[in-house]
């Protein structure tokens, strides 16, 4: 292993994430190498300095703001619904736990975060469980039963303006035949 | 009220929040390096985070969930920025880390150079070190966040230090802190 090689393993070195054969190579070549050494005391030099960068939080007034923002209340109708119970619950949700509350509510309920606890109370399911379980999708069957009751319709509407079409164009022929020969005279 | 469980245990909409609203604000900060920007985009994140709950891998950490979408959140938000040279960083009613025996003085230059360093990394490298270093996230973590290998993340760490001791030492040379 030469040192360009040996560089681009001190990192690794450094997270103690080498092979015990890598890191020998590693241990070999920096004790004679003082570039290697320079470099492997700046990563950990600078390691030391990035985890002691102040750490910055939010204003005071972001969390208010966050709940009563106007996505976070279309978030919660979205997900909101009229509930339907454990066994509308997909397959796919199973990871998300039923929430009963455990409050007792007010008749009229009052406000939190914009929604009424009385509806909260109401949903035995997650806010956003029950209008997502009630979104089914059509059955295959199903759909194919809807595209051909439209291709049926279509076929239809087809059939009868043809059928239309060719009777006009009928009387129209028989009318000029009609016309188109010598008008004998009555007698 | 809605509840969710993961891995760890089972959490509503606002425990989330309250849990995870300051690593990822401060987690963003360092990224885009702006208050204002990294406030919008902390709430952005946990809009995204709490939409996509129901689609959320039921193996994947809430953590590192969590942060695989401040990291997107914040590259959609640099590259729509797209102009690199960056706003200046409004940090400056924050006091330096308390360091016993250092001086004040000397801590807040270091602060910035190490902020100035930080933010004229590739933004990739700048994430991976910052989930390292600053949040502590082990390299199974910072995978899974920023939806590589692990085997990758070795790599990325190795120039993310590479690409910040370059770009410390150059400005400690002389080079300007924007």
């Amino acid at each position: 292993m030469n040192c360009e090689q040996v560089k681009g393993h001190l990192s690794a070195y450094l997270d103690d994430a080498l092979s015990l054969e890598e890191r020998q190579y590693v241990v070999t070549h920096v004790e004679d190498c003082l570039q290697c050494q320079s470099i492997l005391a700046d990563f950990a030099h600078f390691d030391a300095l990035l985890a002691q960068l102040p750490r910055v939080s939010p204003g005071p007034g972001q969390r208010e703001r966050f709940f009563a923002s106007q996505e976070y209340q279309e978030l919660v109708a979205a997900f909101g619904g009229d509930g339907k119970g454990e066994n509308s619950l997909p397959k796919s949700m199973v990871h998300l736990v039923p929430y009963t509350p455990r409050r007792i509510f007010l008749p009229g309920g009052r406000q939190v975060h914009g929604v009424s606890t009385s509806l909260l109370a109401l949903t035995k399911w997650p806010l956003y469980m029950p209008n997502l379980a009630g979104k089914k999708k059509k059955s295959f069957w199903g759909q194919r039963l809807s595209y051909g009751i439209v291709a049926a319709g279509v076929l239809l509407v087809l059939g009868a303006g043809g059928l239309v079409s060719w009777r006009r164009w009928q009387e129209k022929t028989s009318h000029t035949s009609n016309t188109g020969s010598p008008v004998t005279a009555r007698p | 009220m809605t509840r969710v469980e993961t891995k760890e245990s089972s959490w509503s909409f606002e425990q989330i929040y309250d849990e995870y609203k300051t690593p990822i604000y401060n987690y963003v900060y360092h990224l885009v390096g702006d208050r204002e920007q990294a406030d919008d985009l902390t709430q952005d994140t946990f809009l995204k985070a709490f939409r996509a709950l129901p689609k959320m891998d039921a193996n994947l950490k809430l953590s590192a969930w969590l942060y695989r979408i401040a990291t997107n959140t914040a590259y959609d938000a640099l590259r729509r920025r797209k102009l690199i040279a960056w706003l200046p960083w409004q940090d400056l009613d924050h006091e330096p880390a308390d360091v016993e025996g250092a001086d004040p003085q000397e801590i807040y230059g270091t602060t910035e150079l190490v902020r100035a360093a930080l933010r004229r990394m590739p933004q990739q490298y700048r994430a991976a070190l910052l989930l390292y270093t600053q949040e502590g996230f082990s390299y199974s973590e910072i995978a899974h966040t920023l939806n590589i290998a692990e085997s990758g993340v070795k790599m990325y760490l190795s120039r993310a230090r590479q690409s910040f001791r370059e770009h410390y030492r150059s400005l400690e040379q002389g080079g300007t802190v924007k």
